[in-house]
């Protein structure tokens, strides 16, 4: 199959010799949701830095839709590719439509601002985060997952068939959760992106992932379908620890999905 | 309240600012001994559309419409600077006086005061007449631009966030090219004209402005917004942060370099014509914010209107309340100036670092 993103054997050494990627090959396929899991300095970060071309790579390659991203112009990059950053802190003052409608940006002319056209895919893009008539709203007005909504329309308003969320989820409660997600399944379903996302949840990647990247010093220990990637032997090598285990049946995707809880026996 | 009502507003407002501009344009020229009428006749006269006036009163006048229309051009570049550099730095405390910019103009433009009249006696402020037209602008846009350079030289280097030590640094520098220009000034202490024109400089000055003054600030703020509609969308992108103005597609380096180029040049084209006028930049964009938020396609034509209308207002008031004192504008904006910045450092400390 084809894929819209593909990473062979990365290595990236930041300054001061600290090495955050190592040989780790990642791709994602067209309407995808692969999820990329791994302890605290694992590389998760790095690697979508990577994967937008932002670092200077030790070797290794990415493509995105075949194409090396060192050599795309910056927007040309931007309309196949967009990454919500962890921990986005938007101004205060600023309206929620300003804020969508900055993912415009690679569409329009160097010069002017955003005409018809653009606010109206501001528009749907609000509606596909379920944030409707919300656009004269100052982001201080926002709740945390409102927030983080709004900051999804901005990336679906750049119209990007590629989609990479880091720890989108991480500062929500579980009802803010679940109505990200919920939006994040849609746009993959209904909007043909694929989506590639950053998460310290083990059973929600597994709940909503097609595929597991499970990443430990910046290689990766583990790669494959929630069955694959959550069993015992591998989430002890990465983690350490103990895990109890189960599996439910997730019935949006019509399939046994497993669940993984850190476990400590003493 | 929907957005078609708000742009009628905000229109509304800017038709409201320019139709001060203009009372205060006139109103300000007029105050004293002569009436509107007169004034209006002045003008005529000055652009050849009318018969002058008395020699003695044409003058009068004609001096003081140059002072005028050159405060509203250096108040709308400073402020423009700052609101430019705010956004840059996503820092309200950011202005061109306080990141070393305008300190920078300053010593180049003593050095050059100094180097015009080698070993000069008197009559300086004469000699300095044409040719300092073109060299104390000069230096002082290099100046500006050297300040720049190394402000961001350092602070880029030490991090992407680390806007507390771009501001120390920006105080350093400040230091720096203040140390730097009281050795220009001690090696001239002996030549009192040239020292009196240095000090009168630091303070900023009005008086005696021409044709020439106003075209130099113009050109430069010409420039400036001339830029807006490009850099203003830019620096929206910056306003969570570089790396994130790289995932939207925006090009940071070149972001910076025209924004500190475009910058520097306003700075350097106001300190050149009026000397240190500090903290226009630092209150007036933050003011407009509060007014018309953080989008830059607003706040920076804003700024311009609000900065020119509020360093002409500011003259007009003192030169017609208190005209026995001769304050300098700079003088005056320092006592406000100083602490608002105080309050800006307060009120964004209780926000945890958000504007």
């Amino acid at each position: 199959m084809v894929k819209l993103l593909e990473a062979r054997d990365l290595v990236l050494d930041y300054p001061g010799g600290v090495r955050a990627l190592d040989s780790l090959s990642v791709d994602l396929a067209p309407g995808e949701i692969h999820a990329i899991l791994g302890p605290n300095g694992s590389g998760k970060s790095s690697l979508l830095e990577a994967l937008l071309g932002l670092h200077v790579l030790t070797s290794g390659e990415c493509r995105i839709l075949g194409k090396d991203p060192h050599k795309m112009g910056s927007r040309e990059r931007a309309r196949q590719i967009c990454l919500v950053l962890q921990g986005l802190r938007p101004p205060e003052g600023m309206r929620v439509a300003d804020l969508v409608l900055l993912g415009r940006h690679a569409h329009l002319p160097w010069i002017g601002g955003p005409g018809k056209e653009d606010r109206r895919i501001m528009r749907e893009s609000l509606d596909l985060v379920d944030l409707s008539g919300l656009e004269d709203r100052r982001m201080g007005q926002l709740s945390g997952g409102e927030r983080q909504r709004a900051l999804l329309a901005r990336a679906l308003a750049q119209e990007s068939p590629i989609i990479l969320l880091d720890e989108p989820t991480s500062s929500l409660d579980p009802g803010h959760k679940l109505t990200l997600l919920a939006a994040m399944r849609r746009l993959v379903e209904n909007e043909g992106r694929s989506l590639l996302w950053v998460t310290h949840d083990l059973n929600l990647a597994s709940l909503y992932s097609d595929r597991l990247s499970l990443l430990h010093e910046g290689r990766c220990h583990a790669e494959g379908k929630p069955r694959e990637v959550l069993i015992p032997e591998v989430l002890h090598r990465t983690y350490g620890g103990e895990f109890l285990f189960g599996s439910h049946w997730a019935a949006p995707v019509r399939e046994e999905r497993p669940w993984a809880l850190p476990w400590l026996l003493d | 309240m929907s957005p078609s009502l708000k742009s009628a507003l905000l229109l509304g407002g800017f038709l409201v600012l320019g139709l001060s501009i203009l009372l205060l344009l006139t109103a300000s020229g007029a105050t004293g001994t002569y009436g509107f009428l007169e004034f209006l006749q002045g003008m005529g006269g000055l652009f050849g559309v009318s018969d002058p006036l008395a020699p003695a009163a044409q003058a009068i006048l004609e001096i003081r419409f140059w002072r005028n229309l050159v405060a509203f051009l250096v108040g709308g570049s400073l402020s423009l600077a700052g609101a430019y550099l705010q956004g840059l730095f996503r820092n309200p405390l950011a202005s061109p006086s306080l990141l070393g910019v305008t300190g920078g103009a300053g010593f180049a433009a003593t050095a050059a005061m100094l180097w015009i009249v080698p070993g000069a006696a008197a009559g300086v402020a004469h000699e300095w007449g044409v040719q300092s037209f073109l060299l104390v602008p000069t230096a002082a846009l290099l100046g500006a631009l050297l300040s720049m350079t190394v402000l961001l030289g350092i602070g880029f280097q030490l991090g992407r966030n680390s806007i507390t030590q771009l501001l120390l640094i920006g105080i350093a520098l400040t230091s720096l090219w203040g140390g730097l220009a009281a050795l220009v000034q001690n090696r001239a202490l002996e030549h009192y004209d040239v020292n009196r024109a240095i000090v009168a400089w630091g303070l900023g000055s009005l008086n005696d402005r021409g044709p020439w003054h106003a075209a130099i600030v113009a050109s430069s703020l010409l420039l400036g917004i001339l830029v807006i509609p490009f850099l203003g969308r830019s620096l929206d992108l910056f306003a969570m942060g570089e790396e994130d103005a790289r995932t939207l597609g925006a090009h940071p380096g070149r972001i910076k370099f025209l924004t500190v180029l475009v910058t520097s040049i306003l700075s350097a084209g106001a300190v050149a014509v009026a000397g240190q006028i500090a903290f226009i930049g630092l209150i007036i964009p933050n003011l407009v914010r509060l007014l018309v938020g953080p989008s830059h396609a607003r706040l920076l034509p804003a700024s311009v209107l609000a900065g020119a209308v509020f360093l002409l207002a500011l003259d007009s008031a003192q030169r017609i309340f208190i005209p026995e004192w001769g304050l300098r504008p700079g003088v005056l904006l320092s006592l406000v100036g100083a602490p608002f910045f105080l309050y800006l450092l307060l009120r964004q400390r209780s926000e945890e670092g958000s504007w």
